[in-house]
């Protein structure tokens, strides 16, 4: 199945400075296996979310899905 | 041995604006050694001076302007100003900071404090040149808007001579009102209010001094450090590149974007409220005094012509998603109008959003509201209101009154009346978040997410959605910000360095010889009790400790935290114990002896 992962802020520098890549993972894959693929060190990693909502790292994806990843953050 | 010299200027200004007297006094060492300055300073003077359940906007209440020992230092992000004061929005103890050069230009005029009571006979302008203090006549003013008034005195006192400003609001004494160093503000609580009815339009402060630290290399070693630590965290860059309103999106996706009044903590248009849509406004970027961060940007509104600092997150969320309009401009021009005006945007956009769900829900007819369409998500609807709040004119001289007021005319619109002791709420939805929840029930000056909101828990630091533990974090990020508002460093300090760095900073400059960060996050902890003790004594209770009946009663209806209320009975009995209170939130004496704050005050007249 076909997933798009999103990097934000500072994470980008784990994907050549672009925003996007697009995974091919076998059916059954997780959010954590999405992560762990995508090559942005774990720590560093705020919240995941899918489809604009969070989500769990051991929730399988769909075909289709778009996961985000968030760097640690403040503001407010 | 006297405080001059020693990061302080052992000298608070006392103004009588009946008189036009002024005097001088010095801080007793005791006083800076267990509370600093600061806050705690003007907490302290604050809680002395005044006379219980005396009215906010009489003459005898005190409006403190207060620095902090580390204030005019090379300190990382120290050229703030606080304000203490009685809020007329609420009758509780009111803290309030600004960025920019208002507060160093302050000490290095020579003070740690200056506390105005009494009203000037006719509209003026308080003039502190170092030492030469003066009343001077303001009747050309009175009635100029915030950025008038400004540039108005900018003329007439020079470029170099900086300026604390009200606008119309502050006038009329509208409980929303704020204060305008600059273009940052002392927004919430109305501290503007209490300024109008002193009859004084501005602070103009002119300060030509230095500040001198106890032992200079040492202090600088420890700024090194901990400006080091704050250029160094990733999380700071972030803020760089794009300011508070960075967190947006994640805020949104972990469910707690407060979005139309807190119906919902997901705002479905976040694609143009998140801070890559505001790059488009922004034209520049700049900093306060000696801060390394430098969140502040600088937008342009092509549409309405218009600049202004900002947004941040939380005027983004409460003129944006709060009232479910996605149009950038209309933000800013609305964010604009709030400052032009002198009225705190956090508490406007709550007053709009509650007005929208009121017109809505058919509780307002669109007659109660002039005529406005207040639907959610209508940009005239939100920026015809913040006019008329900002003005005081037809229904907005009503709806100025604010949240509470406002719908204790609307019998039945309690539970969504999103207040906490009168103060509207900022930007994260307790029902989402259970510390930031527990944070906004307990602070002082009603719902505050600057007095210790643990707001980690919507940033990954925690679980947002457990109760469990939730009661500690907040009561150490409580007390944490407790020092740094009495030091005064900004805020955002704290996701860079910690109390140990702090500490160093502080003996270095004082010569206090702190023993170690523990005796650091004492002085919080007494400044909390000082002001739990102060709104004790104003008649506040445990009742007052809590959520509007939304938070608590109703479960959310989408997103991540989908079905959630908020358990705060738990919360807050599991915080009045680890705080050392009794079951109903008072301090035991146990615990303020153990504090020594009975060497500050008073134990005998305490609310038992
Ligand atoms: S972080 Fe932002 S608000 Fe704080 S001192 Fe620096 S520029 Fe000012």
């Amino acid at each position: 199945m076909r997933v798009t992962v999103k990097f934000h802020g500072e994470l980008r520098k784990y994907n050549g400075g672009r925003e996007t890549k697009q995974l091919e993972l076998p059916e059954g894959a997780t959010v954590y296996d999405a992560l762990h693929r995508s090559g942005i060190p774990l720590d560093q990693i705020a919240l995941v979310a899918r489809n604009g909502s969070r989500v769990n790292w051991n929730e399988r994806l769909r075909d289709g899905d778009e996961i985000k990843v968030f760097q640690l953050a403040i503001g407010g | 041995m006297s405080l001059e010299g020693r990061a302080y200027k052992d000298c608070i200004l006392r103004v009588d604006l009946d008189t036009g007297r002024v005097e001088r006094e010095s801080i007793p060492e005791e006083v800076a050694r267990l509370l600093l300055g600061g806050r705690g300073l003007g907490s302290w003077l604050l809680y002395h001076e005044l006379e219980p359940g005396y009215d906010p906007l009489g003459p005898r209440n005190l409006l403190i302007f207060v620095t902090g020992p580390l204030t005019g230092t090379m300190a990382p992000t120290a050229g703030r100003v606080g304000l203490v004061t009685k809020s007329p929005a609420n009758g509780a103890i009111l803290d309030s900071y600004a960025g920019g050069f208002f507060g160093e230009t302050l000490k290095f005029a020579g003070y740690d404090a200056v506390a105005i009571r009494g009203v000037a006979p006719e509209p003026s302008v308080l003039v502190i040149e170092d030492e030469k203090v003066r009343l001077e006549p303001a009747r050309d003013l009175w009635g100029s808007d915030v950025f008038d008034t400004r540039l108005a005195l900018q003329k007439r006192f020079g470029d170099s001579a900086l300026t604390a400003v009200i606008g119309p609001a502050g006038e009329r004494r509208s409980p929303i009102a704020g204060i305008f160093c600059e273009t940052r503000s002392l927004a919430r609580g109305g501290g503007g209010a209490v300024m109008g009815s002193k009859n004084l339009k501005a602070v103009v402060v002119r300060g030509s001094g230095r500040v001198s630290v106890h032992d200079p290399q040492e202090f600088e070693q420890a700024v090194w450090i901990a400006s080091r630590m704050l250029r160094m965290s990733s999380q700071i860059k972030r803020m760089q590149t794009d300011g508070t309103v960075n967190i947006l999106e994640l805020i949104n996706a972990a469910g707690g974007l407060p979005t139309r009044n807190f119906q919902s903590g997901q705002f479905e248009a976040v694609e143009e409220i998140r801070c890559e849509a505001w790059h488009s406004h922004w034209r520049r970027t700049s900093a306060c005094h000696a801060c390394p961060i430098g969140c502040t940007k600088i937008a342009y509104s092509e549409r309405y012509g218009i600049w202004i600092d900002g947004p941040e997150y939380e005027t983004t969320f409460a003129l944006g998603s709060n009232t479910g309009v996605s149009d950038r401009d209309a933000i800013l021009y609305a964010n604009y109008l709030c400052d032009k005006y002198g009225v705190d945007a956090i508490s406007v956009g709550g007053i709009v959003a509650f007005a929208m769900e009121l017109y809505e829900r058919r509780f307002a007819s669109k007659s109660d509201l002039d005529g406005v369409e207040a639907r959610f998500g209508n940009p005239e609807a939100l920026i015809q209101l913040c006019e008329k709040i900002g003005k005081g004119e037809g229904v907005g001289a009503f709806l100025e009154k604010g949240v509470r007021a406002v719908s204790r005319a609307f019998p039945g619109s309690e539970s969504f009346a999103m207040h906490v002791k009168g103060l509207e709420l900022p930007g994260y939805l307790p029902r989402a978040a259970k510390g930031i929840a527990l944070s906004y029930a307990i602070s002082e000056r009603g719902a505050c997410h600057l007095h210790g909101s643990p707001i980690i828990e919507l940033l990954g630091g925690a679980d947002p959605l457990t109760t469990e533990g939730k009661a500690l974090l907040f009561r150490t990020n409580q007390l944490d910000t407790a020092v740094i508002d009495a030091c005064i460093l900004c805020y955002f300090t704290k996701f860079g360095f910690t109390l140990k760095e702090v500490h160093q900073m502080l003996n270095a400059a004082t010569g206090f010889g702190y023993r170690n960060p523990r005796e650091v996050e004492r002085i919080g902890e007494r400044i909390t009790n000082l002001a739990r003790l102060f709104n004790l004594r104003e008649g506040f209770s445990e009742r007052d400790d809590t959520l509007p009946g939304r938070c608590l009663r109703e479960p959310l209806p989408s997103g991540p935290a989908k079905g959630h209320v908020v358990e705060l009975d738990r919360m807050k009995a599991e915080y009045y114990q680890a705080m050392g209170w009794d079951e109903h939130g008072i301090p035991t004496l146990r615990k303020l002896q153990e504090l020594q704050l009975d060497q500050l005050i008073e134990l005998k007249d305490l609310p038992h």
